[in-house]
């Protein structure tokens, strides 16, 4: 074996372990979005329609979002081998992950081809691109949980991959249009960043694509009939075109607007109503808004130091990549940018309009939604890595200089291990929604002593992981629940109810139905510990006959009944 | 106010002299003045309505170097916030008006692409560690050293801009994105001196 082959084996082996490891364990808990796509799988696979009835949907409703399908479709093998739990539902993600090590490999040696040969070190280049996204935070986040993005980036670099081999073998570009359809049935955000990316690869290759025109129509037209089912399901319902996404957006979101009417309030009573509104308009203020929110993106503190604030992507004690690699990152765009060339351009844009589709939201920085820029900050921050090596060994002091390098990854790395092994887990484990499962245990082994079961819907849609760890059989959901009639505040759909279980949001418990007949679950604080009532002449006492705890020995959830004294 | 003018005028001449000694050229030095002169954070300086000590020692709230250093180069703060919960003359903006931006990456861009000018990146680099400093240890007005960094690199990328609009065989959408970037900076500035004129009645 090659000595260059034994390289890339490790780094996969390495992504792999890294990805693999414990994986149903760690992230603790079960997010809801994975435990929704977890049990559209079993349901696709048991009766070929989602939870909700809907055959083969190209928009899963899921909790009135209506999620890409790719993730769902994904899980059913993974599902019907290892069953319906935590690993196999995060199992493509990890695979896409791992796989995603090696497009970056591939992508790095078709970019840089020429540069290869002129710098010494970068003979490995491709090895340290694979080897940094295989042990970055970011990469790792998103390939040990089924949130969307993981296999998304694998379908869009993918993509990336094969057009710019197509300009040699035009064979490829049927490849990278296959991929670039996958990733639109991945993810709502690579509906727009794929067009983006495309427009941008045509005017950049615009002379290569010219001579090869012809072989061009093969390729479109399998992209177009692909994109023939999803383009149908938009006519018949255009739920699926944006989903949850459009409540998300910074035009749903009321605070621009706010913005406006304080303006022109302050302005009214001085200026007259057409200058207010020239100096205060939807147009100006959008802009900035959205041009703000891209740059959130490149940030230091998003990136290096604070990552993202949202939950479940906040890694809370550390950035999305890591502190040393920064500096590394800005040598190697420095290099970029000096040495430019078409397809250097091509990688420099892909990273660049990475953060796009997520700009005109109003959860910005966002790790999920700019996950893309990933691939584009290994392969730089790679570059940054050999020229510094470089540079040491022309001064000689490569040795000193390496190990300074090294220590600093391998320091890093130790301290993101601790981060999300032990600190998430410990301090924030409500974070992925730890206890559900222990939750849904312990309601079952009680529950047949009970006519309802009165479940707090106050911290993600309850009703997914009963349907998850009881293994639901879908016909019986389908036929006993109720669903609100109008999506929340957040553009979500609540399940009221279905067979026993009852979810209550918000949960207050002087509004909940007494009875002694009923088994009560809350969050910690839902229900007071000593409460009393009389009712038909009997004084009822609140009663805790279980708790389910977090690692940290605090109470996750607790299940109350109501005792006659 | 006299105060705050000598500070302003002083951090202009430091600023001045540095592009004068790239350029050797009184338009671009002119053009550098007139941009500092319409940029939030010089008005900052002289309409500022607390006095300069109030400026002067505000500190941010999180002290760690990360946290500082972090809030410093961000664009956040740069050209869209500032210190917003301050009641300054400006508070509600940036530093730098957002149309700056573009003006800034290019004329960061071109002074990294010119090698007789990469110099101040040196000075740059240096100057972002004094206001580290100065922010760590007296309060946000360190900043200052940063910015005036920046409004070199704006005037870099103003001039270049002219420039290139000013060569026939520019394509057309290029020089139509120019003064695009221009039109805006220019609308932006009427803004701006709208909003002044608001921010003193209240």
């Amino acid at each position: 074996m090659k000595k260059e082959h034994l390289l890339i084996i490790i780094v996969i082996l390495l992504a792999s372990f890294i990805r693999l490891y414990k994986l149903g364990s760690f992230p603790i808990g079960l997010y809801s979005d994975e435990a929704s796509f977890g049990y559209n799988a079993y349901s696709l696979l048991k009766t070929g329609a989602d939870e909700f009835g809907d055959k083969w949907p190209l928009a899963i409703k899921s909790f009135g979002d209506y999620k890409p399908p790719m993730s769902a479709w994904l899980d059913i093998p993974s599902v019907f081998i290892f069953g319906l739990n935590e690993f196999a539902v995060r199992l493509p993600s990890a695979i896409a992950g791992i796989i995603t090590v090696v497009i970056v490999y591939f992508l790095t040696e078709e970019i840089f081809s020429e540069e290869l040969k002129k710098i010494k070190m970068f003979k490995y280049l491709p090895y340290t691109a694979a080897l940094l996204i295989a042990i970055s935070p970011w990469s790792i986040l998103f390939s040990r949980s089924n949130m969307l993005v993981g296999v998304e980036v694998l379908f869009t670099s993918a993509g990336f991959l094969f057009f710019l081999k197509g300009l040699k073998k035009s064979h490829y570009f049927i490849v990278s249009g296959i991929f670039f359809v996958a990733a639109i049935y991945s993810y709502y955000g690579a509906r727009i960043m794929i067009v983006l990316l495309l427009v941008l690869l045509v005017i950049l290759f615009r002379r290569e694509l010219y001579t090869r025109k012809k072989l061009l129509i093969l390729p479109v037209m399998i992209g177009f009939i692909l994109l023939f089912p999803l383009t149908y399901s938009i006519v018949k319902d255009p739920q699926t075109l944006t989903g949850r996404a459009k409540t998300i957006s910074i035009f749903y979101d009321q605070d621009i607007r706010l913005k406006l009417w304080q303006a022109h309030t302050l302005d009214g009573q001085t200026y007259p109503v057409v200058l207010s509104r020239f100096f205060n308009n939807k147009p100006y203020y959008y802009f900035t808004d959205v041009a703000r929110r891209y740059l959130q993106h490149f940030s230091f503190d998003f990136l290096a130091v604070k990552g993202d604030g949202q939950i479940p992507f906040n890694l809370q004690k550390t950035g999305l990549v890591y502190l040393p690699e920064v500096s590394l990152f800005l040598i190697g765009a420095y290099y970029l940018i000096i040495n430019r060339t078409k397809k250097i351009i091509a990688l420099l844009s892909y990273f660049l309009i990475s953060p796009i589709a997520s700009s005109f939201t109003f959860m910005t920085p966002a790790a999920n939604r700019s996950f893309n820029m990933v691939i584009g900050w290994s392969i730089i921050a790679a570059i940054g890595v050999l020229l510094t090596v470089n540079y040491l060994t022309a001064i000689r002091v490569h040795k000193v200089g390496i190990t300074f390098i090294v220590l600093a990854y391998i320091s890093s790395f130790a301290y993101f291990l601790y981060v999300y092994f032990y600190i998430l887990p410990v301090k924030y484990p409500a974070q992925w929604h730890f206890g559900r499962r222990q939750l849904v245990e312990k309601i079952s082994f009680y529950e047949n002593n009970y006519e309802k079961v009165i479940v707090s819907d106050s911290s993600g849609p309850a009703y997914i992981w009963f349907l998850f760890y009881k293994k639901y059989d879908p016909d019986d959901f389908r036929r006993t629940v109720k669903i609100s009639d109008k999506p929340n505040e957040f553009g979500f759909l609540d399940v009221k109810s279905f067979a026993k279980y009852q979810f209550v949001k918000p949960f207050k418990w002087e509004d909940v139905e007494k009875s002694p007949n009923n088994l009560y679950v809350s969050f910690e604080d839902d229900i007071p510990n000593l409460w009393l009532t009389t009712q038909d002449g009997k004084t009822l006492v609140t009663h805790v006959i279980d708790k389910v705890l977090y690692p940290n020995g605090k109470i996750a959830f607790k299940l109350v009944q109501l005792r006659s004294l | 106010m006299f105060t705050m003018l000598i500070i302003a005028l002083f951090l202009s001449l430091l600023s001045s002299i540095y592009v004068y000694s790239y350029f050797r050229n009184f338009r671009v030095l002119i053009l550098h003045i007139s941009l500092l002169l319409i940029t939030p954070w010089m008005l900052d300086i002289i309409l500022s309505k607390p006095t300069i000590i109030e400026y002067i020692l505000i500190k941010p709230i999180n002290l760690s170097f990360l946290n500082i250093l972090g809030q410093l180069i961000s664009t956040d703060y740069i050209f869209f916030k500032s210190i917003p919960d301050m009641q300054y003359a400006v508070g509600s903006y940036g530093y730098f008006l957002p149309g700056f931006l573009p003006l800034v990456v290019f004329g960061f861009w071109d002074i990294l692409s010119n090698k007789k000018r990469r110099k101040i990146i040196i000075a740059f680099i240096s100057a972002i560690v004094i206001s580290f400093i100065l922010v760590y240890y007296i309060g946000f007005f360190g900043a200052a050293v940063f910015l005036v960094f920046l409004s070199i690199f704006a005037t870099f990328g103003c001039y270049k801009f002219v420039l290139i609009l000013r060569v026939k065989k520019t394509p057309i959408f290029i020089k139509l994105l120019i003064v695009t970037i221009f039109l805006i900076i220019f609308y932006e500035i009427l803004r701006l001196v709208h909003s002044i004129s608001i921010q003193m009645k209240y």
